[in-house]
C-alpha cells in the first residue's frame, strides 16, 4: 500500500490525475483533523473550513506580503491557524450540545464576511494571485529538489499526509486519547470521573485546527491563487462529508473519504449542481442507516462473519 | 431626521422578518429540541415557491404567499418525519449533519432549477409613499404590518386553541404530554410544518425587496439562531423581541458605521455572550 503510494506518480501519469492525487491529499490532512475534533472528541466544528481558509491565507500572506520563504510560512501559518483555533476555542467549547455547531457556524460565516471584505489585506472577493510553489530545497551535491512539478509538489502532499497520520494515530492511541474519547462519550460522566473536559476539548481543537491549517497552506502554494471561497462554510460542510462517509472515529475513515469522495466528485463533474445534490442525498443516508460511514460498515460486516464462523 | 425615521422603518421591516424566521425556529426548537439548520434552505424554497407560483401560473401576490405557506407547511411535515424523526435516538450532532444534507439537496436543487442568478420578485403593490420626509415604498409597510398580525395571531392560537395547548404541553414535557393522550408525534410534525409554514411567509414577503437567489437562507439563518439564543431558544417572546432588537440593531449599525462588518460584529456579540453564559440570555438549561 505504502509502496503503491509512494510510486504512483510514475505510474499514473497525465496532468489530471496527478492533480486529483494532490488534492486529495490535501483534502485527507484536512478531514483527518476534523476527525480529531468530531470523530474523537465529539464536537462539530462547522467552522472547520474556515480555519483550513486562515492557514490558506495566513501562509499566502506570509510569503506574497512579508516575503517568507514557504518553509518558514508554512510552520508560521499553522501555528497562526491553531493560535487562532485556541482563541476561538476558548469562549465556544464552553457551550455543551446543540450549541457548539451553530456558534461555530456563526463563527465561521463571520470570518469568511471579514476575510472576503478585507480588501486591503486578503484581496477580498478578488482573492490573491501569483502565490509561488514552495522554494527549491538544496541537496548535498549541488541539485535540488523544485516542487514546479505537480509529482513534487504530490510526495510534499504525501509527506505531510503521512505527518498527519503518525501524529494522530500516537495521539489517539495515548492516554489523552483516551481522555477525549470519554468526552465524546458524554462529558457530564467524563468529568466525574475527573477528567478535565474543558482542556480535552481545547486540546483537540486546537490540533485540529493546526492540521486544517497545514492543509490549508499546503492547498495555497500548490493551486497558486486563493479565493475567500476556500474559508467558506460550504467547504466544512464537503470536509463533514468525507468524514462521515469514510466513517468518522476511525483513523481510516478520513483517509477513504478524503481520496474516494473528491475523486467521485470530480467524475460527477459533468452533473455540476446534481453533484452535490448526491451529496446531500448519500449524507442523509449515511446518518440515518450507516453512521460510521463505509469504515463502520466494513467493521460490522467484518464482525458478523467472524461471529458466524465462530459459532460453528 | 428623515434619514433616521427611515432606516428606523428598515430596521423595523428586517426585525419582522428576522422575528418570524426565529419564531419558526424557536417553535420547532421548543417542541423537538433539535436546532432546525435546514430553516434557512426552507425559507429559501419559501421564496422559489412562490415565485415559481406567481411567474408560471400568472397567480396573484397573496395567493402566491398562501400556495407557498402550504406547500411548505407540508414540506416540513414530510421533513420532520423522513428525515428528523429516525434520528431522535442519535445524538444529536446526527440531527445537525443530516440537517446539513438538507441544506445541500435544497440549496443545489433550486440552484439546478433556477440558476444562480439573482431573480427579481413582482411587488404585491407598488404605492409609494412621502411622509414625514421619508420615502416608503407599500411593501415595506406590507412585510411589517403582516408580520405583526401572524405573529399575534399565532400566539392566540397557541393559548387559546386546543392544539395550540397541545404545542405548547409538548413543547414543556414530552412525557407528560403523551401521558395526557396528546399524539406527540402528530404535534411535533405540525410544529415542524408551521414553522416552516411561517419562514415561507417571511420569504415571500421580504422577496420583493430583497432580491432572491439559492444561497439567501445562510445570512438569515445565521442571524435567526443568534436571536434566538440570546432570546432563549424555545422562547416565543425572546424570537420576537430579539428578532426586532437584532434588525434594528443591524440597520442601524449597516447606516451609520459601516455596512462592512455588521455580520462580524452581530456574531462576535454571540460568541461573547455564549462564553459568558452558555445557555444564551434568556434560554432553558438543560
Amino acid at each position: 500500500m505504502i509502496g503503491f503510494l509512494l510510486v504512483a506518480p510514475l505510474i499514473i501519469t497525465g496532468k489530471y490525475p496527478q492533480h486529483i492525487m494532490v488534492m486529495c491529499g490535501i483534502w485527507v490532512i484536512a478531514s483527518l483533523a476534523l476527525n480529531l475534533i468530531l470523530g474523537y472528541t465529539g464536537q462539530l466544528n462547522l467552522a472547520h473550513g474556515t480555519f483550513f481558509g486562515i492557514g490558506a491565507y495566513a501562509t499566502a500572506l506570509l510569503v506574497q506580503k512579508i516575503g517568507l520563504s514557504f518553509w518558514v510560512a508554512l510552520p508560521l501559518g499553522c501555528a497562526l491557524t491553531a493560535f487562532l483555533g485556541f482563541l476561538t476555542g476558548l469562549p465556544t467549547l464552553r457551550t455543551k450540545g446543540h450549541y457548539f455547531p451553530i456558534t461555530t457556524m456563526c463563527l465561521g460565516i463571520a470570518i469568511y464576511y471579514l476575510i472576503a471584505r478585507w480588501d486591503d489585506l486578503t484581496g477580498g472577493a478578488r482573492g490573491l494571485f501569483g502565490l509561488p510553489r514552495p522554494d527549491p530545497i538544496p541537496l548535498p551535491f549541488g541539485s535540488v529538489i523544485s516542487f514546479e512539478s505537480t509529482p513534487a509538489c504530490y510526495y510534499l502532499v504525501l509527506f505531510f499526509v503521512l505527518v498527519t497520520i503518525l501524529v494522530k494515530s500516537r495521539l489517539v492511541k495515548s492516554l489523552a486519547g483516551k481522555r477525549l474519547i470519554a468526552i465524546r462519550g458524554n462529558e457530564d460522566l467524563a468529568q466525574s470521573v475527573g477528567i478535565d473536559t474543558m482542556q480535552g476539548k481545547i486540546v483537540s481543537f486546537t490540533i485540529s485546527t493546526l492540521f486544517a491549517g497545514l492543509a490549508g497552506g499546503l492547498f495555497s502554494a500548490y493551486m497558486g491563487t486563493l479565493m475567500a471561497e476556500q474559508a467558506h462554510y460550504l467547504l466544512s460542510f464537503e470536509m463533514l462529508i468525507y468524514v462521515m462517509i469514510g466513517g468518522i472515529g476511525t483513523m481510516a475513515g478520513p483517509i477513504i473519504g478524503g481520496i474516494f469522495l473528491p475523486i467521485l466528485g470530480e467524475i460527477l463533474q459533468p452533473l455540476a449542481g446534481f453533484r452535490l445534490i448526491l451529496f446531500g442525498l448519500l449524507l442523509i443516508l449515511i446518518i440515518r442507516y450507516l453512521p460510521f460511514g463505509i469504515v463502520g460498515g466494513l467493521r460490522a460486516a467484518g464482525m458478523h462473519f467472524r461471529q458466524r464462523s465462530g459459532a460453528e | 431626521m428623515g434619514i433616521l425615521l427611515q432606516t428606523i422603518i428598515n430596521g423595523i421591516m428586517l426585525g419582522s422578518i428576522y422575528a418570524m424566521v426565529a419564531l419558526g425556529l424557536t417553535l420547532i426548537y421548543g417542541i423537538l429540541e433539535i436546532p432546525n439548520f435546514a430553516h434557512g434552505a426552507l425559507y429559501m424554497i419559501g421564496a422559489y415557491i412562490s415565485f415559481l407560483v406567481i411567474t408560471s401560473l400568472g397567480v396573484p401576490y397573496w395567493l402566491a404567499l398562501i400556495v407557498s405557506m402550504i406547500f411548505l407547511f407540508l414540506l416540513g411535515m414530510f421533513i420532520e418525519r423522513i428525515v428528523y424523526r429516525p434520528l431522535y435516538v442519535q445524538p444529536v450532532i446526527n440531527s445537525f449533519i443530516a440537517a446539513v444534507g438538507l441544506i445541500l439537496i435544497l440549496e443545489n436543487g433550486a440552484l439546478a432549477i433556477w440558476g444562480p442568478a439573482f431573480r427579481r420578485f413582482p411587488r404585491a403593490s407598488s404605492t409609494v409613499f412621502h411622509a414625514l420626509g421619508m420615502t416608503i415604498t407599500s411593501q415595506r409597510i406590507i412585510v411589517i404590518v403582516t408580520a405583526v398580525l401572524l405573529i399575534i395571531a399565532l400566539n392566540l392560537f397557541i393559548k387559546r386553541t386546543r392544539l395550540g395547548a397541545a404545542i405548547e404541553a409538548t413543547s414543556q414535557n414530552r412525557e407528560g404530554a403523551q401521558l395526557m393522550g396528546i399524539n406527540t408525534s402528530l404535534v411535533g410534525g405540525i410544529t415542524f410544518g408551521l414553522g416552516t409554514a411561517l419562514a415561507a411567509v417571511a420569504a415571500t414577503l421580504v422577496a420583493p425587496i430583497l432580491l432572491i437567489y439559492p444561497t439567501m437562507g445562510g445570512p438569515v439563518i445565521a442571524m435567526a439562531f443568534v436571536i434566538i439564543i440570546l432570546g432563549g431558544m424555545g422562547s416565543f417572546f425572546g424570537a420576537v423581541v430579539g428578532g426586532y432588537i437584532i434588525g434594528l440593531a443591524e440597520t442601524l449599525f449597516s447606516s451609520y458605521v459601516t455596512t462592512k462588518y455588521v455580520d462580524t460584529l452581530i456574531f462576535g456579540i454571540l460568541v461573547f455572550i455564549l462564553a459568558v453564559k452558555p445557555t444564551g440570555l434568556f434560554g432553558k438549561s438543560h
